[in-house]
This record gives C-alpha cells, structure tokens and sequence, in this order.
C-alpha cells in the first residue's frame, strides 16, 4: 500500500485509478471463486425439513425427560401377547409403556397428539382400541397425569432398533419431542398385562 | 488508499443515505404487512380492569372480578383450585365469550384453562360461559387447577370476536 500510494502521484491524475485496477484476469477468477462458494453455500444450507426438525429430547426409563410445554416419564416398557384395559382384552403382538405426563407453560393443546413408534425405519401409532393416554385429554401444568401406550406391532417383530416419540401436535416442527430408544429384543416379555388407567398420578 | 475512499464515500452519500432509510423501512413495511391482520384478529389489546372495578366491553359491562383458593374434591395432591368469579352484566347487543383464560402475572407467565372435571357440586345456575341470552347481570364462576406453589397475582382473560382486538384482562389476587 505504501509503495503504491508513493508511485501513484508521479503519472498525470487520470492514470491514478489504473494503477489500482484489479489485473483483468483477477474479475474473472473472484467472479468464479464467488459462484462456488455460493455452490458450497447452498450445499450446506439446511432443507426446510431440517430447518423445522422438531427439537428431540432423549428419554430414559425412570427419568424425567423436560420438553417445552411437555414433561414425560416413562415408568415402564415392557411386549405381552395377551393386554387388557378395563373391560378391554386383546391378543397380538403388543408393546405398551407406562409415563407420567404434564404440561409447563400451558394447558392449551396439550394432549398427546403425536404418539408414533419407529422399528428400523417402519412406523406405528398407539393403538386406539384400548382406553389409553393418546386420547386422554389435556395435560395439566405441573400435576402429572399417568397411563399407557400400546402399540400393536405385527406377528413375528421381535427385534430392531426401536423409536417411540411423543409430541402435542400431529405437526412436530419446530416444538419439543420425547424420544425413548430402545432395542426392541431386550424390551422384557410377559404373557398378559394390563394398562394404566388414565388419570392423576398422585390422585 | 485513504483519500481516493473517503472521496468514493462522498460521491456516492446520497444512495447511501437513502440505502440507511430504505432498508429499516422495508423491514418495518414486511412486518407491518405480515402481523397486522393477525393482531387485529387476535385478542392482543389488553384493557386492564383493576381488582373491584368494572369495564364497559362490547356493550357490555365486564367486572368486578375475585378470585379465592378452594378445594374440591377430585383435585390430586400437590395442587390447589383457584375459582374465578366474575361478574357480567349483559348489555345490547348480547355478549358472546369465549371461556376466559387465568395468566399468570410475572414468573413463567403460564396459563390455565378452566376445569370442569375437579368434582363441584353440579349447579344449574352456575355460569361457566358467556350466555347470550342472558338480559339480567349474572356471575362466571371458574374453577382452574394449578400447582401448589402458584399464588398469584393472576389475570383473566375473555374476548369475544366482535371486539378484536382488545380483550379485557381482570387483574384478581386471590
């Protein structure tokens, strides 16, 4: 810079600005070096999809998972042939898992709308057959709720990497999401179990 | 390098000048464009009524509002019931409502829906909404369940469509 600035007042005054003139080549390569950051840009920029992922909190058993405006524990998991809900009885290939539920910001929306489990890549929704927390209603802000889920899987699955989420709009973007992963041939087995009532879990 | 800059700054003032103003302006003008419909049709007015005042709403006359710590029998443990009383006196044209809201003032500002599964006393002539064709001045009375350690000061909140976007919020320390 300094050597220019010395060399740059001895020509008459028109020829100052050539002299700091970017070399022609020098155009074309920033021309091309801006369009491939630009390509680099795009490649890194996350799609929609990613952009409005839900924000996944892992879930353990026997721990307190906090979301936004959703707090769940699971209690229990366990896979029985034979399950029963009140008066409710039904064979099959079941999954059911217990959880306590409420609410932190507020009561509005809040019930268990999104309630889906993933086994390598396939999905399942809780069972609607038995009375259970998927249609329990509205959580409460800081009064956990407790009940069961099942899930009624077809005959023979009896292992995979399983992936069960829990959400409070069928839309999950962008809100918080529970998530318990488990591998689904370690999930202990009984005959015949029984789900929770839905209701207070210190009533 | 430093003269022939500040000569390329002066020469170009007026464009950049207005690119200071254009630019906040359009931000201002997109944002405008986008919420404006969406807070004149949603209750985002508060009009605050004071513990033991009354408030002229959509013709009708809104207040004064209590609200006091009860317990009820299906309540669980670890919470208490706070019961809303407030009183409407219908006017013309008749008052439509939506089931007021209880906000919590300050802290995490949470907000309750009223219950109605908490094990009261079945009363036919105890309110829970807005009755348009009510002509006589009639109280709400709204039980909502929060948790033990919730005190408040608290708000209710009611609109009704007709009146978006100001909505009556009834400040009530039970």
């Amino acid at each position: 810079m300094k050597a220019e600035a010395a060399t740059a007042p001895t020509p008459p005054v028109a020829a100052a600005p050539a002299g700091r003139r970017l070399p022609p080549w020098a155009a074309w390569t920033i021309g091309v070096a801006c369009i491939v950051a630009a390509w680099f840009a795009a490649l890194v920029t996350p799609g929609t999809e990613q952009a409005q992922a839900p924000f996944e909190v892992p879930a353990v058993v026997g721990e307190t998972a906090t979301g936004r405006n959703l707090v769940v524990t699971f209690t229990d998991i366990r896979r029985a042939s034979e399950v029963s809900a009140g008066g409710w009885t039904a064979e099959g290939n079941w999954l059911v898992v217990n959880l306590d539920a409420e609410s932190v910001l507020t009561e509005f929306g809040t019930s268990l709308a999104h309630t889906e489990l993933e086994i390598d890549g396939v999905r399942f929704t809780a069972s609607e057959r038995p009375d259970s927390l998927a249609e329990g209603g509205a959580l409460a802000i800081g009064l956990p709720r407790e009940g069961s889920l099942a899930f009624e899987l077809p005959e023979g699955l009896d292992a995979g990497e399983g992936r069960l989420e829990l959400a409070l709009t069928p839309d999950t973007s962008l809100d918080s999401m529970i998530v318990l992963s488990f591998s689904l041939g370690e999930v202990p087995t009984v005959d015949q179990t029984e789900l929770l009532t839905t209701g207070w879990a210190n009533p | 390098m430093g003269e022939p800059v500040t000569g390329w700054w002066r020469s170009n003032a007026v464009a950049l000048g207005a690119l200071v103003v254009l630019v906040p302006a359009t931000y201002a003008a997109l944002t405008w464009n986008e919420w404006s419909s969406v807070l004149q049709g949603s209750p985002s007015q508060a009009i605050t009524v004071e513990p033991g005042d009354t408030l002229e709403y959509a013709g009708a006359t809104v207040g004064p509002a209590s609200a006091e710590f009860a317990e009820l029998p299906s309540q669980p443990q670890g919470s208490r019931v706070v019961t809303v009383t407030l009183r409407i006196d219908p006017g013309d044209p008749e008052l439509h409502c939506t089931t007021p809201e209880l906000h919590e003032i300050g802290g995490l500002q949470r907000q309750w829906d009223a219950n109605d599964d908490l094990g009261r006393e079945w009363d036919a002539d105890r309110r829970t909404f807005c009755d348009p064709e009510a002509t006589a001045p009639y109280d709400l009375v709204l039980d909502y369940l929060v948790p033990e350690d919730v005190s408040g000061p608290f708000t209710v909140k009611l609109s009704t469509p007709s009146a978006l976007p100001a909505f009556v919020s009834a400040v009530v320390e039970p």
